[in-house]
């Protein structure tokens, strides 16, 4: 575990957990799908922010949190390449533990890159932060692969969304639009192609975070998906790889029973795929689909990995 | 208090419907054996339309609209079977009707659906479970898709008037789709509902009302620009109208129990918007109920493909094949708490569900009965 000494301790972390309304049931957004508090998104801006120091979530648990939240909360932030500030509890411990370990082991993950189609370009700070971190929020809730990055710098992926109310200096993307690439951008209605590729403008506004996350994946159109869930509403992932290898972490923020039936569809047709919790390892059987694999899975508690490997 | 004038008026609307039900048309049916998706599909299906006179006479030199059933949330699955293999028609089926109608001379072929809670492409709602829409979109020459849960890509939305008046609404407010078109096609998966007892091609067009106007979450006045949630509020319970902009219930004091209302609304949508071919993908499905949300519920295979030009008659032939009789009353299965939708469109005049009067082509229903109940 990282000290807290020199970290960043972002301020917005939430204890972990699903949405719920007054009457117990959990809270859904505009398409039905619950809504769930996660951190993902800060730790994943905080590290891109600065990567030379590691970010630590001091959350802590409302009274009522469920013994399983705490291993929600480590794997929350870890999954990520965050980390807990733990709360003890003598309950909890044994099962915090395992989860801790098992991070510990697998740290070699936090290098990994993320898989992705869409770059979100954006500063992350100041002005930029609200929209940007929800943006990040609300498409990692679509299970949306994003990859990060500053004003300027290059875009490695095929599309990109600018994600900050400055105007777009259109000239520094102009070369990577016209070799291909796609940019798009909000509040402005100026579609039009470039070359080989296209700027596409979104008429929603940054007001409507949930408008603006949904009109950015329409965009970049479900054909560009890398990474497909079902009966997994209670669900985020995260999808990294490494040259032939790869892991995608199903986090699931419903602490109160397993997750049955959940299948994944992956648009990189790996060779193997191994389910690994806190306490085995299980073969899976990935069948081709759709260009990819598609993988039915056991029951799942509130977090899995699936480890991938060859092609 | 019931009056002497309510016995009477009643007893007058009791005869004209029963004038009405003995004058209904009647079309013949087709079933085919069909276990698979596989290769078999197609020499099945052109089979099955050799069954009831061949698709040219219906679709030849035609717009042709077809209605599919992608009930439910595209992220939903009953157990990890695809949607296709449970409660939505299978895109196999689809993409053969398309096939062979482009075949048969259709001059275009827009799918159409309602998506849930949803202004996207429906292009883009296929993909999220997995469908590749460009197998359809190539599947003729000129193939569309649009999402007809809202305006669509029309200014205004069109009033479809149910003849003679209607059950519950005395006309309703569609999307352009469903009068843009020369021919209307319903696709529909043969399953049990736990509102109507059963779903077919009728039932399928229940998905044709957008929920912009008939939606939980549908404008007061005029329709919302988005629809949001199910048809809960307005249709099933009533416990709301639909946007005022569009005609309202004829009798705002009739009861508001989701039995009586939804096959009363699915017999007028098929008197409003006739439906000229009915197909019903028995192939693979489900048991117990219409969507993964229904508990209880299992995954089937009837093995059957049915297809005629009057939707009571297939419905009617359908809901035999699932071991249910046509002519059965309120209470007796499969409408143990709903009223008989095929009894209500017949009303209506649409057509027989008289199984003696209905011509079945192909297989019969004694041979290829699949008693849904016992799966």
């Amino acid at each position: 575990m990282p000290a807290l000494t020199g970290a960043q301790i972002p301020k917005r972390a939430q204890w972990p957990s699903l949405g719920m309304t007054g009457n117990g049931r959990a809270d859904a957004g505009p398409t039905g799908a619950p809504w769930v508090n996660a951190n993902g998104w800060l730790v994943r801006i905080a590290r891109f922010l600065d990567p030379t120091k590691p970010v630590v979530l001091d959350t802590v648990p409302s009274p009522s949190a469920r013994p399983a939240s705490h291993v929600l909360a480590v794997a929350d932030a870890m999954a990520y390449g965050g980390a807990w500030a733990v709360q003890f509890a003598a309950e909890t411990w044994p099962a915090v533990q395992k989860a801790l370990a098992f991070f510990e082991r697998n740290a070699a993950w936090r290098a990994w890159e993320p898989v992705a189609e869409l770059t979100l370009i954006s500063t992350f700070t100041g002005a930029d932060e609200s929209i940007a971190g929800e943006c990040l929020n609300l498409l990692t809730r679509r299970q949306v692969g994003v990859r990060l990055a500053s004003p300027g710098s290059p875009v490695e992926t095929r599309a990109a969304a600018w994600v900050s109310n400055t105007p777009v200096p259109y000239e520094k993307y102009m070369s990577w639009i016209r070799g291909g690439g796609t940019l798009i951008v909000h509040g402005e209605d100026n579609s039009r192609t470039e070359g080989n590729g296209r700027i596409i403008g979104r008429p929603e506004s940054w007001s409507n975070a949930y408008a603006a996350a949904s009109g950015i994946h329409l965009a970049l159109t479900r054909r560009t998906d890398v990474l497909r869930l079902w009966n997994a509403g209670s669900f985020n992932s995260y999808y990294q790889q490494a040259a032939n290898r790869g892991v995608v972490h199903l986090i699931n923020y419903s602490t109160n029973r397993g997750a049955d039936n959940v299948s994944i569809w992956l648009a990189r047709p790996w060779k193997q795929a191994t389910l690994t919790t806190f306490e085995n390892r299980t073969p899976l059987m990935p069948r081709a689909s759709n260009g990819g694999i598609e993988i039915p899975l056991p029951q799942l508690g509130v977090y899995a990995a699936i480890e991938l490997e060859g092609e | 208090m019931i009056t002497r004038r309510d016995v009477l008026a009643g007893a007058a609307v009791a005869s004209i419907f029963q004038q009405r039900a003995a004058a209904a048309p009647i079309a013949p049916v087709a079933i085919q054996r069909c276990r698979t998706y596989g290769a078999g599909l197609e020499p099945t299906m052109r089979r099955l339309f050799d069954g009831i006179g061949g698709l040219g006479r219906i679709v030849n030199n035609k717009t042709v609209a077809i209605k599919v059933n992608l009930t439910g949330r595209p992220s939903e699955r009953l157990g990890h079977a695809p949607a296709e293999l449970a409660h939505w028609t299978h895109p196999r089926v689809i993409g053969m009707t398309i096939h062979l109608m482009n075949e048969a001379g259709a001059r275009r072929v827009r799918i159409l659906e309602s998506p849930w809670s949803t202004t996207d492409p429906l292009e883009e709602y296929m993909m999220e479970a997995n469908w590749d829409p460009s197998q359809l979109l190539n599947a003729a020459k000129k193939v569309e898709f649009e999402n007809t849960n809202y305006l669509g890509n029309a200014k205004q939305y069109t009033r479809f008037k149910v003849p003679n008046g209607g059950h519950l609404f005395p006309a309703y407010d569609l999307n352009h789709s469903y009068a843009d078109c020369d021919v209307f096609v319903s696709i529909a998966k043969m399953k049990e509902h736990a509102t109507t007892g059963v779903t077919l091609s009728m039932k399928n067009c229940f998905g044709i009302t957008p929920c912009t106007i008939y939606g939980d979450g549908a404008g007061e006045k005029e329709p919302s620009l988005k629809p949001t949630g199910g048809r809960g509020s307005v249709i099933h319970s009533g416990s709301r109208k639909p946007s005022l902009s569009a005609p309202q219930e004829i009798n705002p004091d009739s009861p508001r129990r989701d039995g009586y209302r939804v096959p009363r609304v699915v017999a007028d949508l098929a008197a409003a918007r006739p439906i000229d071919l009915a197909i019903i993908d028995g192939v693979e499905s489900m048991a117990g109920g219409e969507g993964p949300w229904i508990r209880g519920t299992r995954r089937c295979s009837p093995g059957v493909i049915i297809a005629g030009t009057n939707p009571v008659c297939t419905d009617a032939v359908a809901t035999a094949v699932l071991g249910f009789d046509p002519m059965a009353e309120r209470g007796t299965a499969p409408f143990e708490r709903c009223d008989n939708t095929l009894a209500l469109a017949e009303q209506h005049g649409v057509g027989s569900r008289d199984l003696s009067k209905i011509e079945v082509a192909g297989a019969q229903i004694a041979d290829i009965r699949y008693e849904i109940r016992k799966a």
